[in-house]
């Protein structure tokens, strides 16, 4: 378990180092520390969910199992992205030294990425939950019953804890600024003060406030 | 080829491998169940990962006073951890609103299952209410640190989602538990010779039940 935590947390790191390289190195070199902590953070407040969903299913796995086959997924899926850290960076540095200072290509990096985060994320829940078919007593059906609950577990607080520790990668428009390491709940640029109102603001699409981006 | 080219099966046919029937559970003895109030862990098993085994006892009405006290048991002390999440002073809530919500409907589903002709003691039926409080404190339980972290990193007064918001949505995944395991329960309970009424009534209880349960809510303060 302790092998898998690292890869892990090193994956991110070297995945979350690129995905700050498209701002400056101050985001990148933050990065190095708040992605391992984004998924600390989230399998820390997630613990004795899972292993309440995992008993619930009757998966008959410990607290510790639990905790192993879900740093497994973290394990997969930072192992996935760290693989594409490399491009990930060359495509960053392109964006920095070809952007116009303003927005960029940051709403094609962002959506890029997120697909990327996406797949990775998929592909890991897939492996995974077979291996847990295959390990456990746990029917197929149920086993994808179990990875799925947990994953809606972990995006749900992983979510807010990704929007609290922002900013990971920002607008060219912000460069040169020092912004706090965790931005918190302070307003996005349309006023959400936590993930689920980003999200729900992504579905309803209201338009910007008209003083932005200058108020930035 | 269509379905009338199919030939049909002739009698002598071998028929298709059928799934090996399910070994019969057996019932909670009362030794396990006073083992359990010794030990959390224990407890946490006996109420989430045995839903056929409680379904034995059920049938064969054993445990049935052991089973009630450790159901209340667990009802009342996992639900605390969340209550101090919202605040010091509602530990108390949470147990009060899924366990005080049962009580209130417990005579009302024990009344008209006997009713309509359910075989089944007052003991095996507040064993089955039960199931409801217990499991859904058991949830809330692992839902605590994820509202704690909640509370921590989000606003509460002027945002359009608040923590508060995501807390009701919580404990509604955790009533769903907790029915889900209800109906787990009756589903295995293949044994008892009166089910089918017995699900009519569940049927027409949980509506009763879940009016009771959101004004309890109201009057907890746990809806916004």
């Amino acid at each position: 378990m302790i092998r898998s935590t690292l890869i892990a947390l090193v994956g991110a790191a070297v995945y979350g180092f690129a995905l700050g390289s498209a701002h400056s190195e101050l985001y990148a070199a933050r990065n190095l520390v708040k992605f391992p902590a984004l998924l600390v953070t989230t399998s820390a407040v997630c613990a004795t969910a899972w292993w309440i969903v995992a008993r619930a299913l009757n998966s008959g796995l410990s607290f510790r199992a639990v905790q192993h086959a879900v740093w497994r997924l973290f394990h997969d899926s930072a192992l996935l992205l760290a693989s594409l850290a490399p491009a990930v960076l060359f495509c960053a540095r392109v964006l920095r030294a070809t952007d116009d200072g303003n927005l960029g290509g940051y709403d094609g990096f962002l959506a890029a990425n997120l697909g990327a985060v996406a797949v990775c994320g998929v592909l890991a829940f897939a492996r995974q939950g077979t291996q847990l078919f295959r390990s456990s007593s746990l029917t197929r059906a149920r086993a994808f019953a179990l990875a799925t609950c947990w994953l809606a577990l972990t995006l749900g607080v992983g979510g807010q804890a990704a929007f609290y520790m922002r900013p990971f990668f920002g607008f060219p428009l912000t460069r040169g600024n020092t912004p706090p390491f965790f931005l918190g709940a302070e307003p996005d640029a349309r006023g959400a003060t936590n993930f689920y109102e980003a999200v729900l603001q992504t579905l309803e699409r209201p338009p910007l406030p008209s003083a932005w981006p200058n108020s930035r | 080829m269509t379905d009338a080219d199919i030939p049909p099966p002739s009698p002598s046919a071998p028929s298709p491998p059928s799934r090996p029937p399910r070994a019969r559970a057996e019932p909670l003895l009362s030794s396990e169940i006073a083992a359990s109030l010794r030990n959390p862990l224990q407890l946490v098993d006996l109420v989430l990962a045995t839903p056929e085994r409680l379904a034995a006892n059920l049938e064969s009405a054993s445990a049935g006073p052991a089973l009630a006290l450790a159901f209340v048991v667990a009802a009342t002390l996992f639900a605390v951890p969340y209550g101090l999440v919202i605040s010091w002073d509602s530990w108390w809530r949470i147990a009060a609103l899924y366990l005080g919500s049962t009580l209130i409907c417990l005579p009302s589903l024990y009344v008209f299952a006997r009713y309509v002709g359910v075989r089944v003691g007052p003991l095996q039926i507040a064993v089955l209410a039960a199931t409801v409080p217990a499991v859904a404190a058991m949830f809330t339980f692992g839902f605590a640190p994820v509202l704690a972290f909640l509370r921590a990193t989000m606003e509460s007064e002027s945002a359009t989602i608040s923590w508060l918001d995501l807390s009701q949505i919580l404990l509604a995944i955790a009533l769903v538990a907790g029915i889900g395991r209800l109906w787990r329960c009756i589903l295995f309970a293949r044994g008892l010779d009166t089910r089918q009424p017995l699900v009519l009534v569940l049927l027409g209880w949980h509506g009763v039940f879940l009016h009771v349960l959101l004004r309890m809510a109201d009057v907890l303060g746990l809806r916004g």
